[in-house]
């Protein structure tokens, strides 16, 4: 056993000489509040380790070790007012190496090749997107040349608009459209009732995308169905946070526009939304989705 | 004293450029006519290029919604050259009228099929309220 409390605490040289477990039970007492360290001497305490472990040729970059050892140095049980906040204070700082180190395991994940946030929502001032937030301009990718478009297309363009579903219930629609992996709302806010669908196919006859409309009186909730990597969609939103919340453990988005509300979340396939003029009813209708 | 004052004045200038800039940036795009809008391309299995767009309206019945043109660009070296322009003159499908949403799907045969290519959507909603345009560019294909 170490008597560092007994001796108090040791000059920077001594430190330097001592074993890396007498360093450790002083991080781990210090976290106590004792040992009479300041903080200066513990973010040194912590430096040299940190060095003792490259020189080992330990990984840097451990999450757990890092995890294992913010819990078992650093996790605030001392009842002690003080010695609480000291110890609050030492795990913010871990707190932020730990979280530090999630960002760049994920932002590694993401470089290599694995689509980790990609799925998750982004948002600016101006819109929420689960694509690219990058502002769009006509120069992005190069310089736009200001020559004039031609005339005339070498054939005749083809339009297609959306077409209308001829169901009864939303469901009916999704079966046969072949969306499996989306449900219709088993819950809608009083007085609202489902007044109709539309499909879009894609050049090749496959739907990959499903509107589907709600109303009562002259409000109207509107569910978009998209198929990933079909339509890159922005919401447009007030300036401010996105409200994000889980549903029967999937992520779901809360964006206020001006006058009405937008609930998003992605599924394997597909990106939905939910907008309405009331947030608490589009969140009730994607939990029965969800559920 | 003075080292104090140089400090104060310092503060005072960086809290004051922070509002400039705040005050001269451009101001939220939250929306009385557009709630959501998107676009897409790829190339269809006949070598066509397929653009896509989509954009719902804040109310039921919009005066009008959807695109006032859509560019398709091809990368000519370094530079985006726009190839051909559909504008709501001469395609009146890009918008619809008495409606909150609106998407339509453009098959075009480009002139180089080897060529890099993207659309730009100029999107345009109006109703009651007034008018709003928003511009989105899809990828590369």
């Amino acid at each position: 056993m170490w008597t560092n409390r007994r001796q108090g605490p040791k000059s920077r040289d001594a430190l330097v000489r001592m074993r890396t477990e007498e360093l450790e039970e002083i991080l781990r007492l210090d976290s106590y509040g004792e040992g009479g360290y300041s903080t200066e001497d513990i973010l040194y305490i912590l430096e040299l380790l940190e060095n003792r472990e490259r020189e080992q040729g330990q990984p840097c970059a451990d999450v757990d070790r890092a995890w294992q050892a913010f819990q078992k140095d650093y996790l605030p049980q001392h009842k002690d007012k003080k010695s609480w906040w000291t110890g609050l204070r030492r795990g913010m700082g871990a707190t932020a190496a730990a979280l530090a180190l999630v960002v760049v395991g994920l932002l590694t994940a993401q470089a290599a090749g694995w689509d980790v946030l990609g799925s998750l929502g982004k948002w600016n001032d101006e819109i929420f997107t689960f694509g690219s937030l990058e502002t769009e301009t006509p120069t992005d990718g190069g310089p736009v040349e200001s020559i004039p478009a031609s005339q005339e297309p070498s054939q005749q363009p083809e339009m297609y608009e959306s077409e209308v579903l001829e169901y009864d219930t939303l469901q009916e629609a999704l079966d046969a459209c072949g969306i499996t992996e989306v449900k219709a709302p088993t819950w809608l806010p009083e007085g609202y009732r489902f007044v109709g669908a539309m499909q879009l196919k894609d050049l090749n006859g496959v739907v990959y995308e499903v509107v589907a409309n709600f109303q009562r009186g002259g409000e109207l909730v509107t569910l978009n169905i998209d198929k990933l990597d079909m339509v890159s969609s922005d919401v447009h939103k007030k300036d401010g946070p996105v409200e994000i919340t889980e549903m029967h453990g999937q992520t779901v988005y809360i964006i206020q526009n001006l006058y009405n509300y937008s609930v998003a979340w992605q599924t394997d396939s597909y990106e939905c939304y939910l907008l309405g003029p009331n947030p608490q009813d589009l969140e009730n209708m994607a939990a029965s989705m969800l559920q | 004293m003075k080292k104090k004052f140089v400090v104060l004045l310092l503060a005072v200038v960086c809290l004051f450029s922070a509002v400039g800039v705040r005050g001269y940036a451009a101001e939220p795009r939250a929306s009385a006519q557009i709630a959501s809008y998107g676009a897409g391309i790829s190339w269809s299995s006949d070598g066509r290029l397929e653009i896509r767009f989509t954009i719902q309206g804040t109310s039921a019945n919009m005066y009008a919604l959807g695109a006032s043109s859509v560019v398709v660009q091809r990368l000519s070296g370094s530079n985006w050259v726009s190839e051909y322009t559909f504008n709501i003159r001469d395609y009146p499908k890009l918008q619809a009228s008495n409606t909150n949403y609106h998407a339509l799907v453009i098959g075009y045969s480009p002139r180089y099929s080897g060529a890099s290519y993207r659309a730009m959507v100029f999107f345009y909603a109006r109703n009651s309220a007034g008018t709003d345009t928003a511009i989105k560019t899809t990828n590369a294909v």
